[in-house]
């Protein structure tokens, strides 16, 4: 069987088409001068006046298909509420008000500035987008679970089993993932480019969650102190948390 | 010394006749029988406009174009162009569109283990059954 | 050629041995199978330990096969003849050891049949991807060291020209190939237990330990067959033959032991003396908490080190078979239990946000690194047999 010159040229332009996309795809990790760089600011005084409250998970979890699981050993979490003890265990003194001890927020990748997982990721499946956000290719991650080693927030969940089993209901405008690779939050990045916030900040019920480019978020802090996760591993994380 | 050396490449020669000789003449006999036909592809009603290549280059290239989309999609996060809701609009239905030739020549893509082809709506509206879990 | 009665009952052995590596190779693939269609739920993996049986044994069998460097380093830098023998055993053995290290990986993966996807998109700042290329390096150079060995011995060829700068190639590269493994845990920030310089020389120490203990039982195996010493008897008398071979190994493995003992001194002390509640806590949820489910092995692994060590340390040791092949058996196994059962899901514990869930493998997973053992325990078969074949007939020349 010949190869008619046409079609060869027409092989050679779709190759040479992708190849041009090829230089993006080796780039730096931390977001270039002058590009847009998204945090998300937690105002965890606002979020403990609902105490209790999940909606934030819900609406990420409904929004992007991810499975619930039982068993907490192979859970899928994007976003979830942990005790302020457990996220902060460094700020506890004895000194720290009752009422900030008893604090919950939200916990979540904090897409950081200089990540782990993705210095260490064997194919470049989890990578840094040039708008800070830590991204995930889940076509091309072999599940080899080193991010999850590295990640030092406990930020990532592997498909321990095919989740759609576990889907309550599906959205069907977003894909659900399959048995074998890494999730975790992306900054729901499929709604920033038609200018919506994100699934959870849309949905927080006291509007603690305030998403957006770094600069732009310091206006929006009332508060003195503004922490992070872990400081001291020079990881800078953006999810920031007003206490 | 050389009897048990020939008799142990009589038993490799053997060992790879029955290994090889059968799939070769299935595939040999298969490729020369009459009863190959090309899979008929639903076709969008004439008012949808053409698509976004001809067919012969799309049959050659959709692979290498969505592989370009998914990489533009999920890498440089450049989104708003084409997307399989795109191919869906026209070809509606995917077990009458895609799995069609992919069924005809025994190909599995993995695509679906996560993206489903077509909207909620429209996919309910085909295949009542879908989006069950 | 009649063979005699102790050839055959070797020969028996041998076929014994492959068979049982053979049908565990087969459960463990079926077992596989399972693994590949339901996904790593079968194991006992979960999302604060994500990794467990499978990247231990990886850890532990790199470990086996950087140790061919401490029979090389003797012969080719120190002269130490007795060694000329063992030398196509260490390479045999690093081969077989790389190999069941790469299908630990392989078993391990989500999704393996995106496996080349680390040589299609490399990432030069992944330890990951360095270590697939020192240790396919790794794997190569041995081979073609024993072969050339081996094929030089048949045919009575002299040594080829770039065989010594292969060697002296290959004593940084084992070294490389263990460092590596250890930098893919020792350059993660949010793992405290981990994240220590001593971890790199840990496990070389431990390796030197385990894979010349292993290499021990194989001489002890063999000997009256194809073993013989190639050294002239020393001023003090005539040794026994093989016995320089089998005092040096024991050695190796003493030395190794307690440098490994020692450099777990230096952690403790750090650890605990700093009163840093990282370093604390990670050594508490390993040694002390019920919940990480790893106490057993790792105190288990103390003793029996302990006990390998000071048997080692007695003459009569030397002298007697028995002891010696119990001795090399329990340092072996001591640093099994140490690097292949606790260290790596040790690492998770306790998680990052300070909770303690252990890890125990399943049955399923058990099976399919049997399989993977048998696999590497065939290749070793493999190249013994290939040893013994060459030797037996004598050069061809």
């Amino acid at each position: 069987m010949t190869r008619s010159r046409r079609s060869f040229l027409a092989d050679a332009g779709v190759l040479t088409l992708v190849g041009c996309f090829a230089p993006r795809l080796l780039g730096t990790d931390a977001p270039a001068e002058g590009r847009r760089r998204y945090a998300l600011l937690v105002n965890l005084a606002l979020c403990n006046q609902k105490p209790g409250c999940q909606e934030c998970r819900i609406a990420c979890h409904e929004a992007h298909n991810v499975p619930s699981i039982p068993d907490p050993a192979r859970e899928v979490k994007w976003i979830w509420k942990e005790g302020f003890e457990r996220i902060f265990p460094t700020e506890v003194n004895p000194l720290l008000p009752e009422a900030v001890r008893d604090f919950s927020g939200p916990v979540l990748c904090n897409h950081c500035d200089d990540p782990p997982c993705v210095r260490v990721c064997p194919t470049g499946a989890t990578f840094v987008r040039p708008d800070g956000i830590v991204a995930m290719d889940q076509h091309r991650c072999i599940g080899c679970r080193y991010c999850m080693a590295a990640c030092p927030y406990g930020a990532r969940s592997f498909n321990f089993q095919d989740p759609r089993p576990f889907l309550e209901a599906t959205e069907a405008d977003y894909p659900t993932r399959t048995r074998g690779v890494v999730e975790k939050c992306d900054f729901c990045s499929e709604r920033l480019g038609t200018g919506r916030q994100p699934a959870c900040v849309e949905a927080c019920p006291t509007q603690a969650l305030v998403f957006g480019e770094v600069a732009e978020l310091a206006k929006s802090i009332s508060s003195q102190r503004v922490i992070r996760r872990r400081p001291e591993l020079g990881t800078s994380p953006h999810v920031f948390y007003a206490l | 010394m050389d009897a048990r050396r020939t008799r142990g490449r009589a038993i490799l020669g053997v060992a790879a006749g029955v290994v090889l000789v059968p799939p070769i003449l299935s595939a040999a006999a298969f490729s020369l029988s009459s009863r190959t036909t090309e899979p008929f592809l639903q076709s969008p009603p004439p008012e949808k406009g053409s698509c976004v290549e001809d067919s012969a280059w799309m049959r050659t290239h959709h692979m290498d174009y969505l592989k370009q989309l998914r990489d533009e999609v999920v890498r440089d996060g450049v989104r708003g162009t084409v997307s399989l809701r795109t191919c869906s609009e026209c070809h509606v239905e995917q077990a009458r569109f895609c799995d069609k030739c992919h069924e005809a020549v025994d190909l599995r893509p993995d695509c679906w283990d996560c993206h489903d082809y077509s909207s909620a709506e429209a996919g309910a509206a085909a295949n009542p059954t879908r989006g069950a879990p | 050629m009649s063979s005699t009665p102790s050839e055959e009952s070797r020969s028996h052995f041998v076929a014994l041995s492959a068979g049982v590596a053979l049908a565990a190779l087969l459960v463990g693939f079926g077992a596989w199978l399972v693994q590949l269609s339901r996904g790593l739920v079968v194991t006992g993996l979960s999302r604060d330990v994500s990794w467990g049986l499978y990247v231990s044994q990886f850890t532990f069998l790199v470990g086996v096969a950087a140790s061919a460097v401490m029979v090389v380093v003797p012969y080719y830098l120190h002269d130490f003849r007795a060694f000329g023998r063992l030398l196509v055993y260490g390479e045999a053995l690093a081969v077989a050891a790389v190999v069941g290290a790469g299908l630990f990986v392989l078993v391990d993966l989500g999704q393996p049949s995106r496996v080349m996807n680390v040589l299609l998109h490399p990432s030069p700042r992944s330890p990951m991807f360095w270590d697939l290329l020192a240790l396919g390096g790794y794997l190569v150079i041995n081979a073609v060291l024993a072969g050339t060995a081996l094929w030089t011995e048949r045919y009575g060829l002299g040594t080829p020209w770039w065989l010594r700068p292969l060697v002296y190639l290959s004593i940084p590269w084992a070294v490389s190939i263990h460092t590596i493994t250890a930098f893919i845990y020792a350059g993660l920030p949010g793992r405290p237990s981990w994240e220590t310089a001593v971890l790199a020389p840990r496990f070389l120490a431990s390796a030197f330990a385990s894979g010349p203990a292993l290499l021990l039982l194989l001489v002890l195996a063999e000997r009256g067959g194809a073993w013989t010493d190639d050294a002239p008897p020393d001023a003090t008398g005539a040794p026994e033959p093989g016995s320089r071979v089998l005092r040096a190994l024991a050695r190796i493995i003493a030395w190794a032991l307690a440098l490994n003992a020692f450099l777990f001194g230096v952690e403790l002390f750090t650890a605990i003396y700093s009163h840093h509640p990282e370093h604390s806590q990670a050594l508490r949820a390993l040694y002390l908490d019920p919940e990480g489910g790893l106490r057993f092995w790792m105190w288990a692994s103390q003793a029996t080190c302990l006990v390998a060590f000071v048997a080692l340390l007695f003459p009569a040791t030397l002298g007697d078979h028995r002891l010696l092949a119990a001795a090399a058996a329990l340092a072996f196994a001591g640093i099994w239990m140490e690097k292949g059962m606790g260290l790596i899901p040790g690492g998770f514990l306790p998680s990052p946000l300070a909770l303690v869930r252990g890890y125990a493998p399943t049955l399923l997973e058990v099976l399919i690194s049997l399989g993977v053992w048998g696999a590497s325990a065939l290749v070793l078969t493999g190249a013994l047999w290939t040893i013994r074949k060459v030797r037996a007939e004598g050069s061809r020349f």
